[in-house]
C-alpha cells in the first residue's frame, strides 16, 4: 500500500504546484494564445520589416507606410490594433480598407482577401508593376502573380514567395525572409 | 437523482480539494484582473515583439468543427496534432489515443482495444462486448460507432497516421451538438487536406509485433484548383501471448486503399473522400456454446470485416461571419465472425450553418437524417429478430453563444433534438459558461444531459450466453439473453468545471466532473420455464436486459505541456477516476464500476530533438490496478527515434511496452465472478515490441 501513499502525495503535489504556479506566475506573458488573424497581422508587420521599397514609392515628404486590405476584412480591427503607434524606418504604419481595386491609392502593402479569388488576375493586372507588396491567401495567389501567399499548415502560418513578381515591382525581399518561405517561385512571370 | 448518491469519506476529501482549488482560482483571478485592468497596453500589440521565426512557430487557436477555438472552448477538449501523432510512435489510432489526457485505453488482444473516458469501457459485456458504448467516434464527419452493439470496432478502423491533421477529443458529454451516444465523450479524427500531402511517399517497415507493413501515398493536382491524394496501407500483426505465455492466436491483417480530393472555389470548398478496406483476423473465442456435446468449448475462428465509404462535403462562406456546410455519405460495413455475419449500410445527410445574426450572438444550427439498413444471418448462438431492419434517425440542433460581457463572459446554450425508431424523441441540452479573466486564462462551467440509445442487439438480439444443464429428456438447456423492446435510453446528467492557463511556454488544463447516471443497463435474473430453441433440439431460459442500474462517476483530469526550449518539450497528464453504480431492480452486478477501472493514470512524454533532423522521444505510462478485474498496475515505456538521414528519406525505430516482457491491460476475470460464463473473445497479454520503418519521399 506504499504505492497508494506515494500516489496520494504525488497527486497533492501536482495540485499544489498548479495552484501556486497559477497564482505567482502572473508576470510574464510571453506565450499568449493568438487567433489565426492575430498571427497573420504579426506576419504583415514583419513583412514590412523585411522588404525594401524603392525611394519613389513614397512621396517626397511622406511619413506614412500604408497597409491596404482589399475585399472582406477578416482582420476586423486586429491589424489596426497591432500596428497602432508603430513605425518602420521612421514611417508611421496606417491601415486602410478597400472594397475595389480602383479605390487603392498611395498604398505600399496590399492584402488581397480570399473574397477576391475570382478577380485575382484582374486585380494583379491592374496593379501591374507598381511598387506594392501584394499579399494574399488564395490557393493560387503566387501562381497568379502575387508576391507572398499565406497559408495554414497544421494550425501554423506558412508562406510562399514569388520573387520574380517582387523584383519586377522594384521591391527587394531580404534573404532571411526568402529562406523561410516554404516555396520560392522563381519561374513564374507576373500575371497579366 | 442526486438522492441516491452515497457520500463516503473520499467524497469529503473531494469536496475539500475542490474548495481549495476554488479559493486559489479566485485568488489567481483577482491577481490577474488587477493586472489586466490597470494595464493600458493592448496585449494584442505585443504580437509585433515576435520575430518572424517565432511567429512561424505559433500555433493559432483554430476552429473546432462547431465549437470555436480549443483554448476558448467551455469543455474538456484536447487536440493531438500531426507532429505529436508521428512522434508518439503509434501504429494504430487507439495507440495514438494513449497520448490524450484522461482517455482510458486498454488493449485486449492484437486487434481489439477499448477506448473511453470517465469509465464504462464495457469490457466483457457479452458477445461483441469489448465496446465502450458511451463514447462516440467520428472520422472526417463520418460516424465509426456501430449501431449493432453500440461502440467502435477498432479492428476495422485504421488510417495512415502520417496523413492525419489532428485528433480532437472532447471528454464529457458532447450530445447537444453531436447527438446520442456522445455521453462520456467524442473523438474527432481529422485528415489532412490533400493540399498538404502533395508528392509521393512510401513507407516500409517491420517489427516483432507489427510484423510487416507498407504505406504509400501519392498527392497531385488537377486543373489548378483541385488537389487529390491516393493512399494505401497494408499491415500484418503477429499474435500476442496468453497468460501462460503461449500464442494467443490473434493474427490481424488489414488492407485499405482510398482517396481524398478538394476543389477550391472563391468562397467554397468541395471535398470528397472514399475508402475500401479488408480485414482478416484470427479470434480465440472462449466458451463457445453448441447444441451438441460437450455444449461448451473454446474455438479459434477466422473472422473477417470489410467495407467501403464515400463522403462528399461542401463548405461555403456566405459572408465573413457566416458559413454553412453540407455533407452526405454512404458507408457499408460487412462482418463475418463466429455466430454472426451480415452487413450494415448507412446513408447520412448532415447540414449546419453558423452565423452572427446579432452583435453578441453566434448561432449554429443544423439538422441531419440517417438511414441504416442492415441484414444478418442468424445462428443458434446469435440471432436478431427481425434479421434485417431499416432504421431512420432524424436530428436537429441549435446552439447560441451569447457574449454576456464581450470578451469576458460567454454563455453557450444549446440542445440536440433527435428522433429514433427505438425510443422516440430524445432531447439533450447543455448550458456552458466561459469566463475570460485575462488573456492567458480561461475558466468554464458546464451542465449537460446526454443519452445512449439502445443498440440493435439490445432491442432485437437473442444471444445464448450460458449452458445450464441437460434436462430429463437429455436435451441441453441454455440461458438466452434477449433484447427487450421496453429497454430505453441510458441517461447522464453531468456537471463539469475547468480551468486553462497558458504562459511562458506552458499550458495547464484542469477539469473536474461529476456524472450522474440513470437507467443504466443491467441484466435480469433468469426466469420462466424452459422453451424450445427454434430449429434445434435444445431449450432455453430467458434473461432480459433492463434499465436497472444507476450511480455516479467523478474525477479530475490534469494536463500540462511545457515547451522548455524549441527542441525540448515535456507533456504530463494525470487523471483520477472513481465511480459507484448500484442495481436498483432485480439484476446482476455486472455493471458495477468501482474496481473495474484504474483509479489513477499518468503519462509523461518527453519530446527531444537534439538536432534538426533527429528526434528522440520517450513516453512513460503508469496505469493503476483494477482489483475487480485482477489486473495489476503497470508501468511501462515507449520510445520513438527518428532520423532524417537524407532530404528524401528517413528512418524510424519504435519500441513499445519496453519495461517488461508482457503485461495485461484488462482481463476477463470479472466475468468469472459473475454467475455467468459468456462467449467472449480471449484477452491477451501485451508484449514488448520493437519496429523499424524507412520512409521515402519524392
Amino acid at each position: 500500500m506504499y504505492l497508494n501513499r506515494i500516489i496520494q502525495v504525488f497527486k497533492d503535489a501536482i495540485l499544489v504546484a498548479i495552484l501556486v504556479s497559477s497564482v505567482f506566475g502572473q508576470g510574464s506573458v510571453s506565450d499568449l494564445p493568438f487567433s489565426e488573424y492575430e498571427i497573420k497581422a504579426g506576419f504583415l508587420y514583419n513583412f514590412c520589416l523585411f522588404v525594401d521599397w524603392p525611394a519613389e514609392a513614397f512621396a517626397a515628404d511622406s511619413t506614412i507606410l500604408r497597409i491596404g486590405i482589399l475585399g472582406t476584412d477578416r482582420f476586423k480591427t486586429k491589424l489596426k490594433r497591432v500596428v497602432a503607434g508603430k513605425t518602420i524606418r521612421n514611417k508611421k504604419l496606417v491601415v486602410s480598407t478597400y472594397r475595389s481595386i480602383d479605390e487603392v491609392h498611395n498604398c505600399h502593402v496590399l492584402f488581397i482577401s480570399r473574397s477576391e479569388t475570382k478577380r485575382l488576375r484582374y486585380i494583379l493586372g491592374k496593379i501591374g508593376t507598381a511598387s506594392i507588396l501584394t499579399i494574399g491567401e488564395s490557393h493560387n495567389f503566387v501562381e497568379s502573380g502575387g508576391m507572398i501567399e499565406l497559408f495554414n499548415k497544421n494550425r501554423k502560418v506558412r508562406f510562399n514567395i514569388n520573387q520574380i513578381a517582387a523584383r519586377q515591382a522594384g521591391l527587394r525581399i531580404s534573404a532571411r525572409l526568402l529562406n523561410l518561405a516554404e516555396n520560392l517561385k522563381l519561374s513564374y512571370t507576373n500575371g497579366k | 437523482m442526486q438522492g441516491r448518491i452515497i457520500m463516503g469519506p473520499r467524497c469529503h476529501r473531494f469536496v475539500q480539494r475542490g474548495l481549495l482549488f476554488f479559493i486559489f482560482a479566485c485568488l489567481q483571478i483577482a491577481c490577474a484582473g488587477k493586472q489586466q485592468y490597470f494595464s493600458h497596453k493592448d496585449p494584442l500589440s505585443r504580437i509585433t515583439e515576435y520575430s518572424i521565426e517565432q511567429l512561424m512557430d505559433l500555433e493559432f487557436t483554430g476552429m473546432l468543427k462547431k465549437n470555436g477555438s480549443v483554448f476558448d472552448t467551455p469543455a474538456a477538449v484536447f487536440t493531438l496534432d500531426s507532429e505529436q501523432l508521428t512522434r508518439s510512435g503509434a501504429m494504430t489510432i487507439p495507440d495514438a489515443l494513449r497520448n490524450i489526457p484522461g482517455l482510458q485505453v486498454a488493449q485486449h488482444n492484437a486487434h481489439s482495444w477499448s477506448v473511453t473516458a470517465r469509465g464504462f469501457d464495457g469490457i466483457n459485456q457479452g458477445m461483441g462486448g469489448q465496446f465502450a458504448n458511451k463514447f462516440l467516434v467520428l472520422q472526417d464527419g463520418r460516424s465509426l460507432y456501430t449501431p449493432l452493439f453500440s461502440g467502435v470496432s477498432w479492428e476495422a478502423q485504421d488510417v495512415l497516421l502520417e496523413d492525419l491533421a489532428r485528433i480532437e477529443v472532447v471528454r464529457g458529454p458532447g450530445a447537444s451538438l453531436w447527438g446520442a451516444n456522445a455521453v462520456n465523450g467524442i473523438i474527432n479524427i481529422i485528415s489532412k487536406d490533400a493540399r498538404d500531402t502533395q508528392g509521393a511517399k512510401v513507407t516500409f517497415g517491420m517489427g516483432t509485433e507489427n510484423r510487416s507493413f507498407t504505406h504509400f501515398r501519392y498527392g497531385g493536382m488537377l486543373g489548378g484548383t483541385t488537389y487529390y491524394r491516393l493512399y494505401g496501407k497494408w499491415l500484418a500483426v503477429d499474435p500476442l501471448v496468453d497468460a501462460s505465455g503461449h500464442s494467443a492466436n490473434d493474427n490481424w491483417h488489414t488492407l485499405r486503399v482510398g482517396f481524398r480530393s478538394e476543389t477550391y472555389f472563391a468562397s467554397s470548398t468541395l471535398m470528397f473522400t472514399g475508402e475500401k478496406y479488408d480485414v482478416n483476423m484470427d479470434v480465440m473465442n472462449l466458451n463457445v456454446l453448441s447444441v451438441e456435446p460437450p455444449y461448451q468449448r473454446n474455438a479459434i475462428s477466422e473472422d473477417s470485416m470489410s467495407g467501403a465509404h464515400l463522403l462528399g462535403n461542401l463548405t461555403h462562406h456566405t459572408s465573413d461571419s457566416s458559413e454553412f456546410s453540407l455533407q452526405i455519405y454512404f458507408d457499408r460495413a460487412r462482418q463475418k465472425s463466429l455466430g454472426l455475419s451480415g452487413r450494415i449500410d448507412t446513408y447520412d445527410l448532415d447540414f449546419h450553418h453558423r452565423s452572427h445574426p446579432f452583435r453578441r450572438h453566434e448561432i449554429i444550427w443544423g439538422g441531419g437524417y440517417r438511414f441504416i439498413n442492415d441484414n444478418f444471418l442468424t445462428s443458434a448462438l446469435f440471432s436478431l429478430d427481425p434479421s434485417g431492419r431499416k432504421v431512420d434517425l432524424w436530428s436537429a440542433f441549435v446552439q447560441d453563444g451569447y457574449a454576456i460581457k464581450p470578451a469576458v463572459l460567454t454563455l453557450t446554450m444549446g440542445s440536440k433534438f433527435e428522433h429514433n425508431d427505438y425510443t422516440g424523441i430524445e432531447i439533450q441540452p447543455s448550458l456552458r459558461l466561459l469566463w475570460t479573466p485575462d488573456y492567458t486564462s480561461r475558466a468554464w462551467l458546464a451542465a449537460s444531459r446526454a443519452v445512449r440509445t439502445p443498440s440493435r442487439s439490445e432491442k432485437d438480439g437473442n444471444i445464448l450466453t450460458r449452458f445450464l444443464t441437460v434436462d430429463r429428456d437429455s436435451v441441453p438447456v441454455f440461458i438466452r439473453e434477449e433484447g427487450t423492446h421496453s429497454f430505453s435510453s441510458e441517461h447522464l446528467f453531468a456537471l463539469e468545471a475547468g480551468y486553462r492557463k497558458r504562459q511562458a511556454g506552458m499550458t495547464w488544463d484542469v477539469t473536474a466532473y461529476y456524472h450522474f447516471y440513470k437507467n443504466l443497463r443491467a441484466d435480469s435474473l433468469v426466469f420462466g420455464f424452459p422453451k424450445s430453441l427454434p430449429g434445434v433440439d435444445a431449450r432455453y431460459q430467458t434473461k432480459h436486459i433492463l434499465n436497472g442500474a444507476e450511480g455516479w462517476a467523478r474525477g479530475v483530469e490534469l494536463s500540462n505541456q511545457w515547451r522548455i526550449s524549441p527542441r525540448f518539450e515535456l507533456r504530463t497528464a494525470y487523471s483520477f477516476f472513481d465511480a459507484k453504480l448500484k442495481i436498483s431492480e432485480v439484476g446482476d452486478v455486472f455493471q458495477q464500476q468501482s474496481g473495474r477501472h484504474p483509479k489513477h493514470q499518468m503519462i509523461v512524454s518527453s519530446l527531444l530533438a537534439p538536432a534538426r533532423d533527429f528526434q528522440t522521444d520517450l513516453r512513460f505510462r503508469f496505469i493503476d490496478n483494477q482489483p475487480l478485474r485482477g489486473v495489476p498496475m503497470y508501468f511501462t515505456l515507449d520510445a520513438h527515434l527518428f532520423w532524417q538521414f537524407h532530404s528524401r528519406a528517413s528512418l524510424t525505430i519504435v519500441g513499445q511496452n519496453l519495461l517488461q516482457p508482457s503485461h495485461a491491460e484488462t482481463s476477463d476475470l470479472f466475468v468469472k465472478m459473475v454467475p455467468e460464463i459468456r462467449t467472449r473473445t480471449a484477452v491477451s497479454n501485451i508484449q514488448r515490441s520493437v519496429l523499424s520503418k524507412i520512409e521515402f519521399q519524392f
